[in-house]
């Protein structure tokens, strides 16, 4: 025992106030270990085993369900879209955000509620709004291809080809999420003493060049925090790709046609569920897991390197 | 003169533009919420119609109706489920988060930076990684179906309380340890302190996590969806679900905006009330 517990137990005062610690944030700790330590961990033992979702006769089959993940090419592809589907939201939502909350950093008639109209999807109920855009994705009596097509373009098949199923998954997480990374851009933005964009104007320096030298590194911290934050979201895609889908192709499984719709998520929860392969949707998982942690240790690494924090 | 007359045009034009391009997105974000009021007012016939009708010919509230009164939907049920998932959630975040973050924040006792990294690393541990562990544990507990299942995880912590917890801890620690000291020499106890001195001085923070915790609950669906399985449990994302397991019903579209409209109505208008605690929500959890 360390000389400083040893000081705790010492005094009547002191330990009173240790065992109220202890009932203060015991309740909680428990509920952690029992909900989410115990299943991490019972996850990692699941994963070794050939287990049906009824839970009779498993049988030890070692790192075999890895191997399989590895081998199966309907993995392999969810993989590979949940990755264009992760790259394809940084790619739209992070810029996007940024832009609006710059163009929105000054004063404007009605500011307020066309902030508050960006914002409204992202306190709306996923299943609810994924619900509407199947409905504002339909290819004949969508809304969406009515409006493009005001502009002379095409009607797009966005929920029953292969290749569309992506770029309607991307357009409708960023619609449901950019209003987020506004509002956390703009705190940012608000954070920047304003000191510096006087002494730049002093200097002649143009506004192009106040937002490179300026702007882009003094918001570095709030960047990074979204990118990771939504990057961290984005991998864990689930009610969006099962609802779009769902019923658009012959098993109802929510993958795409085509599978092109598959996502990491989605293909672990019918494994689980819909067939039955407990064993290798827990493999699946701690895949998951692995991939999360990595880009926390990032996050951490890059937050000490990288990022300029405003003295 | 003019030049500074021109300086003034140039920064009126550009002005104008942003201000377009913003109503345009605006209008962009907005359509889908309109469009699906719309259609929820429409028939089956009507909603086919081409170019569509934004204002329906005539109003038609037999879709609200039926999702309440029809023996295959009973959303008043829903709404009665979602709504005893959400007040126990937050009471359970008021009474347990608040207490976590108290003793973390104010309180000495061992392993106490431990305890508080393992509560912090729960943050990016989602239940999407943890579905069949977390599904055969219930199992185990016999909790399938229940609202046990769906109501004492929460609010115990796990599954997002960590934020909270977090957060209410910078607000106590924030706060002058002269209240403390004051409340022990008129010799309150720490229990005492906690829920008479300490816990009044944080009801901004108690507004803004009960929103957040609610919005939560509201909105929940991979959760209720692993450990629900019977239509008298469920929640308002399953029941609107629902519709994804009949095929004719997937494309009875103004029953199913009318749906959406149903899950989408509460939550809107506790964010039109309560807007500004949404966003200050966001912006602390961006100052982490």
């Amino acid at each position: 025992m360390s000389a400083k517990t040893l000081s705790i137990l010492a005094s009547p005062r002191k330990r009173t106030e240790m065992m109220w610690g202890f009932i203060f944030v015991g309740p909680v700790i428990l509920g952690i270990l029992i909900f989410m330590g115990f299943p991490t961990l019972y996850g990692f033992f699941i994963s070794t085993f050939k287990w049906t979702i009824i839970g009779k006769h498993p049988e030890f089959i070692g790192l075999k369900n890895y191997v399989r993940m590895f081998t199966d090419p309907d993995f392999l592809k969810a993989v590979k879209n949940t990755f264009v589907y992760v790259g394809g939201v940084l790619l739209f939502s992070v810029p996007l955000s940024l832009l609006l909350a710059i163009l929105f950093n000054r004063k404007m008639p009605f500011g307020e509620v066309l902030k508050i109209i960006y914002y409204l999807p992202v306190i709306t109920m996923m299943v609810a709004v994924s619900m509407v855009w199947r409905w504002v994705l339909s290819t004949e009596y969508g809304i969406l291809n009515y409006v493009i097509g005001f502009f002379g373009a095409e009607t797009i098949p966005w929920l029953n080809d292969p290749k569309w199923a992506m770029p309607a998954l991307i357009i409708m997480s960023v619609w449901k999420g950019v209003g987020f990374n506004m509002v956390l851009f703009i705190a940012g933005l608000k954070n920047i003493s304003p000191m510096y964009y006087e002494a730049a104007d002093i200097d002649g320096a143009s506004p192009f060049r106040q937002f490179i030298s300026i702007t882009l590194p003094l918001l570095s911290p709030t960047t990074l925090f979204i990118f990771l934050t939504t990057m961290m979201n984005s991998f864990q895609i689930f009610a969006q790709a099962k609802i779009l889908f769902a019923g658009a192709t012959s098993e109802a499984s929510g993958a795409g046609p085509d599978n092109a719709a598959n996502t990491i998520v989605v293909y672990l929860y019918n494994n689980a569920f819909k067939w039955g392969h407990a064993g290798y949707a827990a493999a699946q998982g701690v895949f998951l897991f692995v991939i999360l942690i990595i880009i926390t240790r990032i996050q951490l690494s890059l937050q000490k390197r990288w990022v300029h924090y405003d003295a | 003169m003019t030049h500074n007359l021109m300086n003034f045009k140039k920064i009126k034009i550009s002005s104008v533009i942003i201000y377009l391009f913003l109503i345009a997105g605006a209008l962009f974000m907005i359509m889908p919420f309109l469009w699906m009021i719309s259609s929820s007012l429409k028939d089956v016939e009507s909603i086919f119609i081409f170019p569509p009708q934004w204002i329906p010919e005539k109003v038609n509230l037999s879709n609200y109706t039926e999702l309440f009164t029809s023996s295959y939907y009973n959303f008043g049920l829903y709404y009665f489920n979602t709504m005893i998932v959400v007040i126990f959630r937050v009471t359970g975040m008021f009474i347990f988060c608040s207490m976590a973050a108290y003793g973390f924040a104010r309180l000495d006792f061992p392993f106490k930076n431990l305890l508080f990294m393992i509560v912090l690393a729960t943050m990016m541990l989602p239940i999407q990684t943890l579905m069949v562990p977390l599904y055969f544990e219930m199992r185990f507990f016999g909790w399938i179906n229940t609202f046990k299942a769906l109501i004492v995880p929460h609010s115990l912590g796990a599954f997002g309380g960590a934020f909270s917890i977090f957060l209410l801890r910078q607000y106590f620690m924030a706060l002058p340890k002269d209240l403390e000291n004051a409340a022990e020499i008129d010799g309150c106890s720490i229990p005492r302190t906690f829920f008479s001195v300490m816990l009044p001085q944080v009801k901004t923070a108690y507004a803004a996590l009960a929103i957040f915790t609610f919005q939560g609950a509201w909105n929940d669906y991979v959760w209720p969806l692993i450990v629900i399985n019977s239509p008298k449990k469920y929640v308002i994302s399953l029941g609107i679900s629902l519709f994804l397991s009949d095929k004719a019903a997937l494309t009875n579209w103004p029953l199913l905006m009318a749906s959406s409209v149903l899950g989408l109505i509460p939550i809107l208008v506790v964010f039109l009330f309560f807007q500004k605690y949404f966003m200050q929500n966001l912006v602390m959890s961006g100052l982490k």
